[in-house]
């Protein structure tokens, strides 16, 4: 047990790619907590482990014992954060579980939307932020100009920051002196009534969920019964003690101040919130910590197996996924087209994206997603208001008297030759420019609104794109507001194909119809007969495209009595065909499905 | 008796086209004579099968079977009358028009052999040059008139579509010189880049589906308007000229391959010799076994074969489903087959969907 003034709860804050984890793994090393021979074979193959065991790739916290000069011995506890947008509430809370945070910048490329999001973020949860220059030794590094961004625009003075090159190891004791000056001690009253601030949680198939928590107020100990304020749910502490680089490390009980694990027969993941606060059943706290909310998914989408066959495979891999994914909510779908599915709730584009990557890779499933979709309300004539997140169920357009999508604000960070184009591209996704802020000689910050039904689609790619790769994007939840939407459907041959409808703002209607009318057409093979694919607003059509019918398949020459070639073609399109997906009389393939998400391209 | 027919390849030629697939070789001296022994030796190893059939079709395939010389050939067909032939089989000996002199051919008409057929492939300089062929249309036309000379009547002519450098113009006027040579039977192919040929590595520029298309209705559409009945996707035929030969391929008769790469349908079961020619001349045998076939083979054979014939397929005795009649009709409506009285019948439009139509079909059924 370490005393409160000897133990630092800090975080490390960057923009992807400037460094976190390469320090982070500079740390562990500078601590002795692991070699570089055990970082490189030890680490890893723990972490094999744990990935063989179903726990996410890495441990997201971890405990470090530091002795400074003088001889005096420290326990830092580094908290890691998520650091995308779609996950700004789990950033959040991991936030609220330390008093400082190391904000890394790289030096060559100076602040980007992610750093200034988290910089933010870390503000708001009361932390002191030191600022660390990192890849000090690469040619283009700009150590005056970047330390001048970090005070001009984050406003923090930086003449003191830590100029290091955490891949080379350069200056990384200045770090750590940092963290033991500048980060605070914990406060908090060991014999106050417990109040574990649940910071993270991993589902492990033999201990069940493991617990990471903060503990702000008082003490908790193994055999403990212990209270999850926000379910009322009640566990016995299994095991409780710290996070280590190689693994657990049993304790009795943790303090106020401390950073640890604990485990208490806890089945999923959803009775473990982030966020969420544990108390102990005899001698319950008064009231919660501050600032629990339950993740809400933002984007839906439709989840169907490329063979249909394999549906049960399907709902096998979500069931194992929300193990350890407490975000991802889904339920059962069905669509003409696409026959037994799930509609999956996301809390962003990254995090579908990660659940779909997930999905196929990890679980070995082939899938078809319809578009993704926000969540839609809409006030009815018979007075009642209804969320629609499914194009399936919107209603007639004369049952609906008022339509509101939810806007964001976004935040986009761009050199200035790439404004121009940015700015178009938000203009075309219905964007309202609030501002526009020179960060320095070369960069620029855009403040937009958008809906967020025009960046779920292909935003963040054509964003990528026409900036070669260097604008980066952070947005938040503003709210909801009236909109003017109908929804579109697409027919194969006549016929709607449900899984191809969506929800979309009249004015983008008709130039969206036309390049998915195309891209299918592009997409969908020519057949035995012609197919018209068309697009349409409530029985009207107001965009066509025609896949012509298919004129050559023959395989002429079958000479000398070998048909075996023959038979092995027709095989194989057979196969082929197999998996199509047969909509009436039409063959659709999975990357006509897939085709219509990008439109951009 | 059961009928048989009787293909005898030859993979030998002098130089190899640069579209071709077939399994050949560039002969050393004393190849053909060993290769024809062997021929004989493989011919002599079904002595006992052999006598409960009667072979009515003979068909000397390649390769450059025209490579034979006079001698060589009257091995071969000595060989084989020494089994019941008869008398008025079907005896086809493919021909390159520049290694059939018109000795040559006076000499295979006196063995027997009744039919030939010529690799004339096209009518244009540039053309023949573009595939590698080594001959010249003069020569085609010399090899025409020669069998002619020699008694040969039945003679075929084949043509590619999609050669590198033809236009709808070229190809009319090659059909037009084909016509002009009054051939009984004409086979036109198009030209298909296979793997493992000159053409594979180094692709020549190939028409669009459309103009394949354009290319291979004009050709029979022309054929047939001067006589010649399109019997085959891609045979033409005047009335009694089809090919028996073929025929057998399509109608699933019986057939008896010999030499390397060759293919039989015998006693049941289809088998194939290894396309290994220099192992085939030492006497191994090297048959490599078909799987037995299943009901379901025969008669996805059936279909896929029998489509392949104007006369089409009775699909009767396979009981199609009201899906599969609907099917059918639709297909009718676009007139890509005629249907009537149960016997499915694809037409020109629908041959060159051949594939698509049979795997349609064969996933309904």
């Amino acid at each position: 047990m370490s005393k409160q003034e000897n133990i630092r709860n800090f975080c490390i804050v960057a923009h992807i790619d400037h460094g976190k984890s390469t320090l982070a793994d500079r740390l562990l090393e500078m601590t002795h907590t692991v070699s570089g021979r055990e970082m490189e074979e030890q680490v890893l193959d723990n972490m094999d482990l744990e990935r063989e065991r179903g726990i996410t790739i890495k441990a997201r916290a971890v405990r470090l014992e530091y002795i400074d000069k003088e001889g005096q011995k420290y326990a830092f506890n580094l908290i890691d954060t998520p650091g995308h947008v779609d996950f700004n509430y789990e950033v959040s809370r991991s936030l609220s579980a330390c008093e400082g945070a190391l904000l890394v910048v790289d030096a060559t490329q100076g602040i980007q939307a992610q750093t200034l999001a988290n910089g933010y973020l870390a503000f708001d949860a009361g932390l002191e932020i030191i600022p660390v220059i990192n890849k000090v030794d690469l040619p283009a590094a700009d150590v005056d100009e970047t330390r001048h961004e970090i005070e001009e625009i984050v406003g923090i003075p930086a003449d003191e920051a830590p100029c290091i090159s955490a891949k080379t190891g350069l200056n990384i004791e200045a770090v750590l002196d940092a963290v033991i000056r500048s980060v605070p001690a914990p406060k908090g009253d060991p014999f106050s009534p417990a109040q574990a601030l649940i910071f993270d949680a991993v589902y492990d198939s033999y201990k069940g969920v493991i617990v990471y928590v903060r503990m702000k107020e008082g003490t908790l100990k193994k055999g403990q019964t212990i209270r999850m304020m926000a379910t009322g749910a009640e566990y016995e502490i299994v095991e409780i003690g710290y996070l280590r680089p190689l693994g657990l490390e049993q304790k009795e009980s943790l303090e106020a101040g401390e950073v640890g694990f604990l485990t208490a027969a806890i089945k999923t993941l959803s009775d473990a919130q982030v966020g969420d606060t544990i108390t102990t059943a005899e001698h319950p706290a008064s009231q919660p910590l501050p600032g629990y909310k339950k993740a809400l998914p933002m984007v839906y989408s439709g989840v169907y197996p490329a063979d249909g066959s394999h549906y049960g495979d399907l709902r096998d891999a979500l069931d194992k996924l929300i193990l350890n994914d407490a975000s991802l909510v889904f339920e059962p779908d069905t669509s003409v087209a696409l026959g037994f599915g799930f509609r999956c709730g996301y809390l962003g584009l990254l995090h579908m994206e990660i659940v779909l990557e997930r999905l196929e890779r990890e679980f070995n499933l082939d899938l078809i997603t319809t578009a993704p979709s926000v969540i839609y309300q809409l006030q009815m004539t018979n007075g009642q208001t209804v969320m629609i997140d499914n194009p399936t169920n919107y209603p007639p357009s004369e049952q609906i008297t008022a339509a509101l999508e939810p806007m964001v604000k976004a935040s986009i960070i761009l050199p200035t030759e790439f404004v121009g184009s940015i700015m178009d591209l938000c203009q075309d996704r219905r964007g309202v420019l609030i501002d526009l802020k020179y960060l320095g000689p070369d960069r620029v910050e855009l403040h937009y609104h958008l809906p967020l039904n025009e960046i779920i689609y292909d935003f963040f790619d054509a964003l990528k794109s026409r900036s070669k790769g260097y604008a980066s994007l952070d947005y938040e939840l503003l709210g909801y507001e009236k909109s003017t939407l109908v929804k579109l459907d697409i027919l194969l041959n006549g016929e709607v194909v449900d899984a191809l409808s969506f929800i979309v703002h009249a004015e983008k209607a008709y130039p969206r119809a036309r390049r998915i009318v195309e891209k299918l057409k592009d997409n969908i093979p020519r057949q035995l007969f012609e197919i018209p694919v068309q697009a349409a607003i409530g029985g009207k059509i107001i965009a066509r495209e025609t896949v012509k019918a298919m004129r050559k398949d023959v395989l002429a020459k079958c000479y000398g009595g070998d048909i075996s070639r023959k038979k092995k073609l027709l095989e194989k399109q057979k196969e082929g065909k197999k998996k199509m997906r047969q909509l009436g009389s039409v063959e659709v393939s999975k990357e006509a499905f897939m085709a219509v998400l990008k439109l951009d391209e | 008796m059961n009928k048989l027919g009787l293909y005898i390849h030859i993979p030998f030629c002098r130089q190899k086209c640069q579209y071709c697939a077939f399994y050949s070789s560039r002969p050393r001296p004393q190849d053909i004579s060993r290769y024809v022994k062997a021929v004989v030796r493989q011919l002599d190893s079904y002595d006992e099968d052999l006598q409960d059939y009667h072979i009515d079709t003979v068909y000397f395939g390649g390769g450059t079977p025209s490579l034979l010389s006079e001698g060589d050939m009257a091995q071969l067909m000595d060989a084989i009358r020494r089994y019941p032939l008869s008398e008025h089989a079907e005896i086809t000996c493919e021909c390159n028009p520049d290694s059939a002199t018109e000795n040559k051919l006076l000499s295979y008409a006196s063995l027997g052999i009744n039919r030939i057929s010529i690799g004339m492939q096209s009518g244009q300089q540039d053309e023949l040059r573009a595939l590698g062929r080594l001959h010249t249309h003069e020569k085609t036309a010399a090899c025409v008139a020669a069998c002619k000379q020699a008694g040969i009547e039945n003679i075929s002519l084949d043509l590619l579509l999609s050669i590198p450098h033809q236009t709808p113009d070229s190809l009319m006027d090659s059909l037009q010189k084909a016509v002009d040579l009054h051939p009984a039977h004409l086979s036109v192919y198009g030209l298909k880049i296979e793997e493992k040929t000159p053409f594979f590595l180094d692709p020549p520029p190939m028409p669009d589906e459309d103009t394949e298309w354009e290319a291979y209705q004009n050709t029979f559409a022309f054929l047939e308007s001067m006589g010649y009945n399109q019997y085959e996707i891609s045979n033409a035929a005047k009335p009694g000229f089809e090919s028996r030969h073929n025929n057998k391929y399509w109608k699933r008769d019986e057939t008896l391959g010999l030499g390397p790469a060759a293919h039989s349908f015998f006693k049941g079961r289809r088998f194939y010799q290894e396309a290994d020619t220099a192992a085939f001349m030492q006497g191994n045998k090297n048959i490599v076994q078909e799987p037995p076939l299943t009901a379901r083979d025969i008669l996805e054979e059936t279909v896929m074969l029998g489509l392949r014939l104007k006369e089409g397929v009775d699909v009767t005795p396979l009981s199609p489903s009201p899906q599969t009649i609907s099917f059918l009709e639709q297909l009718e409506k676009e007139a890509y087959c005629t249907y009537h009285k149960g016997v499915l019948s694809l037409t020109r439009k629908g041959f060159f969907l051949s594939n698509t139509i049979i795997t349609s079909l064969l996933n309904l059924i």
